[in-house]
């Protein structure tokens, strides 16, 4: 709908739709069978999906599971929606060649050239004669040449720009190619009824002239004879669930059943299991460094200015641990984590949204404000 | 928009949304084939993009999201979907690809409507709509009618760039539809935690400092430690997802 095209049938003329997955079809008013002709028809095939709905489910469900991944996922995730899209891709084949500059190697004997001494020296005997002999009469010779080079060629690119979707646009680019031979003719009407078909942004002018340029200054003298663009479509399956208030996706290729991408909860229980030795011990050095103090204004007997001083010194510190070390224990349970699916299944800890802000970020700022002023020596 | 008669050839304008029609000047019966016209509408906005961020927090302040405090950025697009009706359905279909889960489900609201002359909106981009969305319906023979509506969203994204979350509000009522959310904030249970943590900091210190040596209250810390686990687990129930 980009471009308006406006067809008839040429026996009645009423209005024929444009043909979308064949050039042949009829006339909805007189039922005359059409061929349509254009230029800017391209065929399309589909890999259809190589696994059932079980298969999938419990795909889905075993992604579900790991130690980064709350206890009972399976159980508590909401599924709100498992669609289908058919990702589109451009497939170029042809036939490249042409005729290549080359040059033309001859060996030749020079009788100018070559004394014929005995080695001597070198101790090699007649054999060594002989060679001598033979490398300084013989030269290459070359002449100007040229060879006529046919070869095919395949070539996929991206058709839809996938950004928006989260989908790795590479990695499903090499399953097509690892399963382009059972790829068959598409009927569209029947891939609409069973998913969406996202829908081939990228113009094929646009493919077509990066790709011939390409292989142009790849090889010289090489160019393209003959091209065929066809588009075709990868299943995949997308699931988005529900976990509490959150949603999560999960995409799954229906091709190989392959994990190629998603985000999942994590189990907060980690963030837990490290603040809490981190409180527990910032507990235990404070109330180790508060006896020592009281040790040392003990042992100071009176001499109120290094008991003063002392005072300061263990204030100062207790601030910078406690910001520090309480800000961290905070922000381990704040900060917003998830887990990113990876394409084969691997996982990673991701951050999802910006860190909040913890209730010593002010007090922690001011600490490193102040050493920062003492490193320096009070200077801005 | 200019139909032409395909036994006559001549230029009209239907008056109303409907697939079959009558030629005014042959009389003739036409049928209007969807895939080359179709009545083209426009919801429009009635919420400025600051409103629909506030709507935003509010909404993500109830579910305990978490928003970023500042930077949230509101892009405007006019989505285009398809309203069908027929003799026993009535339906939105949204005729872009690819659609965000978010707005999937959507269905366009009782509004005001108006002609949608396809000129530019001012804070809104246009979103063209696809060739192959209209093929699961537009042969089915109990469509009668369908128009095209183009509907004005805010979008906001944020988060990592690899993988932002996603949450659209609708410009026309305001409703606020979430894609890729962020994880829990978990305000409520955070403040629990926290002093959790002031009491444990409290108990582990009073050890620390009354206890002579340093074996016996690193032991008794740890044990401090692991003994409040548990409270410190219960804290984040109600966060939890319900079964």
């Amino acid at each position: 709908m980009k471009r308006s095209r406006a067809l008839s049938c040429p026996l009645c003329g009423g209005a024929a739709s444009a043909p979308v997955d064949s050039r042949l079809t009829q006339c909805e008013y007189c039922d005359r069978r059409l061929f349509y002709t254009g230029d800017d028809f391209i065929p399309r095939m589909v890999l259809k999906p190589r696994f059932d709905e079980t298969y999938i489910q419990s795909r889905f469900f075993s992604g579900l599971k790991g130690l980064l991944l709350p206890r009972g996922l399976p159980s508590r995730a909401f599924v709100l929606q498992k669609a289908r899209r058919y990702v589109p891709f451009y497939l170029l084949t042809g036939k490249r060649g042409g005729v290549l500059d080359t040059v033309k190697e001859r060996i030749v004997q020079d009788p100018s050239r070559g004394s014929g001494a005995w080695d001597t020296q070198g101790g090699a005997g007649m054999g060594g004669y002989y060679a001598r002999q033979q490398a300084e009469r013989v030269s290459v010779e070359t002449t100007p040449d040229s060879r006529v080079v046919l070869g095919d060629f395949r070539y996929l690119y991206g058709a839809a720009v996938l950004q928006d979707l989260d989908i790795p646009g590479r990695e499903l680019e090499d399953i097509l190619e690892r399963n382009l031979d059972i790829a068959e003719a598409a009927r569209m009407q029947e891939l609409s009824s069973s998913g969406e078909i996202i829908e081939a942004t990228v113009p094929v002018k646009r493919v077509v002239q990066k790709g011939v340029e390409s292989w142009q200054n790849a090889g010289e003298g090489v160019s393209v004879i003959e091209m065929d663009v066809r588009l075709v479509y990868v299943p995949v399956i997308e699931i988005v669930f529900r976990y509490g208030e959150e949603i999560y996706t999960v995409h799954i290729d229906e091709i190989e059943g392959a994990l190629l991408s998603g985000h999942l909860p994590f189990r907060k229980e980690w963030a837990i299991l490290a603040g809490v030795p981190l409180t527990a011990g910032l507990g235990f050095i404070v109330g180790k460094t508060l006896r020592s103090t009281l040790a040392f204004v003990m042992a100071s007997g009176g001499r109120t200015e290094d008991t003063f001083a002392g005072i300061i010194w263990v204030g100062f510190f207790f601030m910078i641990l406690l910001s520090i070390g309480l800000n961290l224990a905070w922000l381990l349970l704040r900060t917003p984590f998830h887990i990113k699916v990876l394409p084969g299944g691997q996982r990673r800890i991701a951050q999802a949204s910006p860190v909040p802000r913890g209730p010593f970020t002010a007090l922690s700022g001011f600490v490193t404000r102040a050493l920062d002023q003492a490193i320096r020596g009070g200077s801005p | 928009m200019k139909l032409r008669c395909a036994q006559c050839h001549a230029d009209f304008v239907p008056e109303r949304d409907e697939a079959f029609l009558r030629c005014p000047y042959c009389h003739s019966f036409l049928f209007l084939d969807g895939s080359q016209t179709y009545k083209r509408l426009a919801l429009p906005a009635s919420i400025p993009a600051s409103r629909a961020a506030a709507l935003l927090r509010r909404d993500a302040r109830r579910r305990d999201l978490a928003l970023p405090g500042t930077g949230l950025q509101a892009q405007g697009f006019l989505y285009p979907f398809w309203g069908i009706r027929g003799t026993d359905l009535q339906d939105t279909l949204p005729a872009f690809s690819p659609v965000p889960f978010a707005l999937n489900a959507f269905r366009l609201p009782a509004s005001k409507v108006q002609w949608d002359t396809g000129e530019d909106v001012k804070g809104f981009k246009r979103v063209d709509p696809g060739e192959t969305r209209s093929l699961e319906w537009m042969d089915h023979p109990s469509i009668t009618s369908f128009s095209l509506y183009a509907v004005p969203f805010y979008r906001f994204r944020f988060g990592a760039a690899d993988s932002p979350c996603e949450a659209f509000v609708d410009g026309v009522k305001g409703t606020v539809l979430w894609g890729l959310t962020p994880p829990s904030s978990t305000i409520a249970a955070s403040r629990r935690y926290w002093l959790l943590m002031l009491a444990l900091l409290a108990v582990t210190a009073g050890l620390a400092g009354f206890l002579p040596g340093f074996w016996v209250p690193f032991i008794a810390a740890n044990a401090a430690a692991v003994a409040s686990y548990p409270l410190f687990k219960k804290t984040f129930v109600p966060a939890e997802a319900p079964k």
